[in-house]
């Protein structure tokens, strides 16, 4: 798969991480599209249809495991590949990301290559068989 | 405790003291005493002392119910 | 003499007699008692002195020489004692309206009826000798007088039974003539009274004639006797025949009989009109004695010497007649005549006070007569029955006289009724001072002493008078020796007096005792026993425990009253009875305890105290609880109150302590909980910027190529982030501060307008940042608080930058008003977000807390500035609240105390 082609959605409520991600993402080549609550990425998911979401955990009125739920239902979405990166970072908080419909989940503060390096993996590897 | 209660109290003392004391006075043996055939006066000594311990207790009853003089 | 001569001149005297009741009566109604006099009740008390003193103590005397004096001595040995005893006895009496002996004993033990009976009937059949012999005297003193033989006429001219008619009548007019609740016969003690001083001087003429007019003087008299051995055997005890157990009985009979006898009670309690005259009385009384008997034995040796062969009893006048002393004789036997006549009228009344209230009434209420004698004038009827009782027992005593009493000597008989009276005395002194004593121990002691008294005295007499068979007296009862009367348990001391005395006091005593101690008493008895014991406590009338709970109508109190008291009298007592106790009777249906033990008082009064409880239990719902209950109930009242206090206590404790614990676990949980959250917020906190410094550091590291804008803005978001970090690190550290700094904090007067608007103007450029539209207003005047402004502004920075961020997100709008409220300032922050729920509102002060991520979105703050906000406010004295509803924003309000301009 093309980087070019797979679309990255970015869901946090902190703006500034928003930056960073998109930064480092458009930089590795993939499209990326933003949103900073649930609601709107939901919006964005309908219409891009994004491959990777890349998915804050605390945000207000709609978490980040409520969202995954939501994109789980959808069976249009069933080739989305849900990536965590929360500050929470317990093996509860893990196993709660995994039993909501995440695939992968990664921690705050991030380090920048890792975060590149897993959505790097997800395409090339194939996880979206 | 007020005066008068206590004196009240000393009445009654000398009230029972006074009838133990005519009880024993009246009784043998103390009447025995005088029980024999003597005169005093030309009067049996019995008779002289029955009512010679009569008017005494009568006297002291009367001074012991004789009202309190006042006193200023 | 001729007949009409004596029967003319005993009638004027009785006539004197009426005169001075009479004259008394009408002096007692004007209220100028003759008889409130401690002299006259002294002289009344003279009534001790019957015919017995009068002719019997010379014939005493002459058999057994001092033997005559027991009888006397007694008295004075126990009068010292009046003053304790008798004075306790009559105050009872009053406050219970005791109106016999008999009454006294049954009141003491529970208005028992069935000892009021018993009493009376021991009394009637103890006295009624005793009257005879009265009769006998004044027969023998007519015969002597006339010459004639009386008893060998027929009945009806004896003029014996005339003397006990027109005794009857004086009885029944001065006795009976009204009902007196108090039993208060004015006019009868003036009589006696008068009686005794009557006597006192003819026995005494009578001695001083025989002293000094047949003899010059004692010592001749008594030098004139010594020549003759049967006469000097006299002057000591032994050899006159009485020993000294005879004497002591004797004495101790006398001692019961001067309180007891039921004259003795009559004139010395129930006509007592001062507790205060015993005092006097108790001196003067003896006094009486010791007068009275001085001239005994010298009449008795005279009468030995002069008429050895006349009845010894018959001295008194006999001495003044053989030596043609007529008048001295008339005048003798009239002194006679008033000794019988005083005895024989008390003696009646009182019996007939007691047949009355004690015997017939207690039976005719008993067998439900009560119905029709409701019916009639109860009050003419109870006086109806006391003229019976008069008659009844004057005709009695004049039947045992005709028929036995003639053959025995006056002082023998006296002796009977001495015996017989004295078994009240168990009952009387132990109930006075005992309280454990029962009815049942009186019943026992004074049931088995009066049969002992029965079988060892009266009724030999009468076998000896051949109206009974005598095979008892012979060899005892059911042919058993030691039931011998005059030997009973094989005791024979002699004399039979001193035996039956002996015999029958010992075993009342006793059983009154061991009956006692081995019974209960009822709640009435206890209480009753209560008043008597300790009467010093009870002394305004009608202050009794309310042991039964009664129930009567107010109408059948005061038929009762009509019927029993006479209508006048009782609307009398009603009208008093309602002026001292404020009540109006017209508008109650129900009686309460206080007017039935009124009218049951009052009663008494007339009735007797068995009778009026038993007429009172005919129309009162009686109710009694049984002390034993009442105690349980209070016992169990107490405990109860005591332990439902003690539960409620207790359960309030443990609701209390559950409370505080269940507060205090909250607390912890919740405390734990906001621990828990804060690290997991200031975590977040601390990881967000630290999540962006890092990305966007590794990015400016990485990535040389990147253009300058891009570096500075990526530069620029490093350097925000790090004072976010710096700043969540100062606000931790401000609520360490905060708690040390409580007190220490400056404090001055300080324009609060000012620092609001500085407030407001600092987070200007935020609003503007964030599109919230901002609103500021301040007062007119200037605010001054006192404090620290840099906390407040602290407060109001936190409170507005909180109401920007939860500002509605599209158009948010914020609020900053200062305003005076009374006297305080007020400092208003809104926004119109989405509102605090209720259920959050009370925690958002606390430490820690941060709104739940659904509802308020993912907290934008550190959790810790309501906190310190609160914790500034209340360091200033002020106070702060959130009014808020979801949906509808929120608005926090800060009060300040103004600070007083100083004058």
């Amino acid at each position: 798969m093309d980087k070019h082609e797979t679309t990255v959605l970015l869901v946090d409520d902190e703006p500034n991480i928003l930056i960073a991600l998109e930064f480092l993402i458009q930089k590795e080549g993939y499209r990326v599209l933003k949103a900073q609550q649930g609601a709107e990425a939901l919006q964005l998911m309908q219409l891009h249809q994004p491959e990777i979401v890349v998915l804050d955990v605390m945000m207000p009125e709609m978490d980040g495991f409520e969202v995954a739920r939501k994109i789980r239902s959808n069976e249009a979405f069933d080739k989305t590949r849900i990536i965590f990166l929360s500050a929470k970072g317990t093996q509860k908080d893990r196993l709660n990301g995994y039993a909501n419909g995440g695939e992968i989940y990664l921690t705050k503060p991030f380090d920048n290559q890792e975060v590149l390096n897993t959505i790097n993996e997800v395409v090339e590897f194939g996880l979206f068989e | 405790m007020n005066r008068t209660v206590l004196m009240s109290n000393d009445k009654q003392y000398k009230l029972v003291t006074l009838f133990l004391i005519s009880l024993l006075l009246f009784n043998f043996p103390f009447i025995g005493l005088f029980n024999k055939s003597a005169f005093l006066v030309g009067i049996p000594v019995l008779y002289l002392y029955v009512f010679f311990c009569w008017l005494i207790i009568i006297f002291l009853t009367f001074w012991v119910q004789k009202k309190p003089r006042m006193k200023r | 003499m001729k007949p009409g001569i004596v029967i003319f001149i005993s009638f004027t005297y009785v006539a004197l007699l009426f005169l001075i009741a009479y004259y008394a009566e009408k002096r007692a109604k004007s209220n100028k008692s003759l008889v409130n006099n401690s002299f006259i009740y002294a002289l009344s008390m003279g009534v001790y002195c019957t015919a017995w003193t009068y002719y019997g103590s010379v014939g005493r005397a002459a058999t057994t020489g001092l033997g005559f004096l027991p009888v006397y001595i007694g008295p004075a040995i126990i009068a010292p004692l009046w003053w304790l005893v008798m004075r306790k006895i009559i105050y009872i009496s009053k406050n219970q309206r005791i109106t016999s002996i008999a009454d006294f004993i049954s009141s003491r033990f529970g208005k028992s009826t069935w000892l009021g009976v018993i009493a009376t009937l021991v009394a009637v059949l103890g006295i009624i000798p005793y009257i005879s012999i009265q009769l006998k005297a004044i027969t023998t003193s007519f015969e002597l007088l006339t010459g004639r033989d009386d008893l060998s006429v027929p009945f009806y001219m004896d003029s014996a039974l005339y003397i006990a008619i027109a005794l009857a009548i004086f009885s029944i007019f001065f006795g009976t003539r009204n009902l007196d609740p108090n039993e208060r016969h004015e006019g009868l003690v003036a009589a006696v009274a008068f009686e005794s001083l009557f006597k006192l001087a003819a026995f005494v003429i009578v001695g001083i004639f025989v002293t000094f007019g047949l003899f010059s003087g004692f010592g001749d008299l008594f030098q004139k006797a010594q020549e003759h051995p049967e006469i000097t055997r006299l002057f000591t005890l032994e050899t006159s025949g009485i020993t000294s157990w005879d004497w002591f009985w004797l004495s101790l009979l006398s001692m019961s009989a001067i309180m007891l006898l039921p004259r003795q009670f009559h004139v010395g309690v129930v006509e007592n009109t001062n507790p205060d005259h015993v005092g006097t009385a108790s001196w003067l009384f003896p006094l009486y004695l010791v007068v009275i008997n001085i001239f005994v034995i010298p009449i008795a040796i005279a009468g030995l010497l002069y008429l050895p062969n006349m009845e010894s009893d018959h001295y008194v006048l006999s001495l003044p007649l053989y030596n043609h002393q007529n008048g001295l004789a008339l005048f003798a036997a009239l002194g006679g005549f008033s000794a019988a006549t005083s005895m024989v009228i008390i003696s009646v009344l009182a019996l007939s006070i007691m047949i009355g209230n004690n015997l017939v009434l207690p039976i005719l209420l008993r067998s439900n007569v009560l119905e029709d004698t409701v019916r009639y004038n109860m009050s003419g009827r109870l006086l109806g029955i006391r003229r019976v009782s008069i008659v009844v027992v004057l005709l009695l005593a004049y039947a045992y006289f005709r028929g036995v009493g003639n053959q025995y000597s006056l002082v023998s008989v006296g002796l009977i009724s001495f015996t017989a009276i004295a078994q009240f005395a168990p009952a009387v002194f132990g109930g006075l001072y005992w309280k454990r004593a029962t009815k049942k121990g009186a019943l026992a002691g004074l049931l088995v002493g009066f049969g002992i008294w029965a079988y060892t005295l009266p009724l030999p007499t009468l076998a000896e008078a051949g109206l009974i068979s005598d095979t008892f007296t012979k060899s005892g009862l059911f042919h058993l020796e030691l039931l011998k009367p005059d030997a009973l348990f094989g005791l024979n001391t002699g004399s039979p007096i001193t035996q039956a005395a002996f015999w029958s006091l010992l075993l009342n005593t006793m059983l009154f005792v061991v009956v006692s101690l081995n019974t209960s008493q009822s709640p009435l008895e206890a209480s009753q026993a209560d008043i008597f014991v300790n009467i010093y406590k009870y002394r305004t009338p009608g202050a009794e425990y309310e042991v039964v709970r009664r129930q009567a109508k107010v109408k059948d109190i005061i038929m009762l009253m009509n019927r029993f008291l006479g209508q006048q009298r009782a609307h009398l007592l009603l009208r008093y009875f309602e002026q001292s106790k404020h009540f109006d009777l017209s508008k109650q249906q129900i009686a309460n305890a206080d007017l039935i033990n009124y009218a049951e008082t009052h009663l008494a009064g007339s009735i007797g105290a068995a009778s009026a409880k038993l007429i009172i239990s005919s129309i009162a719902k009686d109710d009694p609880i049984s002390l034993e209950e009442m105690f349980k109930i209070l016992e169990q009242t107490k405990e109860m109150v005591e332990y439902s206090q003690a539960l409620e206590i207790k359960s309030d404790e443990l609701e209390k302590t559950t409370q505080q614990l269940q507060k205090a676990n909250e607390q912890l949980k919740e405390l734990d909980r906001l621990k828990a959250d804060f690290i997991t917020t200031v975590t977040h906190e601390l990881r967000t910027p630290i999540t962006s410094i890092k990305a966007f550091a590794a990015i400016l590291q990485q990535n040389e190529g990147i253009s300058e804008t891009q570096k500075k803005e990526f530069l620029q978001i490093v350097v925000h982030e790090s004072e976010r970090i710096t700043r969540l690190i100062n606000q931790v550290l401000d609520l360490e501060k905060l708690g040390a700094q409580a007190s220490k904090g400056i404090r001055y007067p300080f324009d609060l307008n000012e620092v609001c608007k500085n407030a407001f103007q600092g987070l200007k450029q935020l609003m503007e940042d964030r599109g919230v539209t901002a609103q500021l207003n301040l007062p007119d005047n200037i605010l001054q608080v006192e404090g620290n402004p840099d906390q407040i502004t602290q407060v109001i920075v936190n409170l507005l930058s909180n109401a920007i961020k939860f500002s509605d997100e599209k158009a948010g709008a914020v609020h900053l008003c200062l305003s005076k409220e009374g006297k305080n300032a007020q400092i208003e922050v809104s926004d119109n977000g989405k509102g605090i729920p209720e259920k959050d509102q009370q925690f958002i002060f606390e430490k820690f807390t941060q709104l739940s991520d659904k509802i308020m979105g993912k907290p934008k703050g550190s959790g810790l500035g309501l906190f310190i906000s609160k914790a500034i406010v209340e360091q200033h004295h002020g106070h702060i609240q959130v009014i808020s509803k979801a949906g509808e924003g929120a608005t926090f309000l800060v009060t300040l105390p103004l600070e007083s301009p100083q004058e």
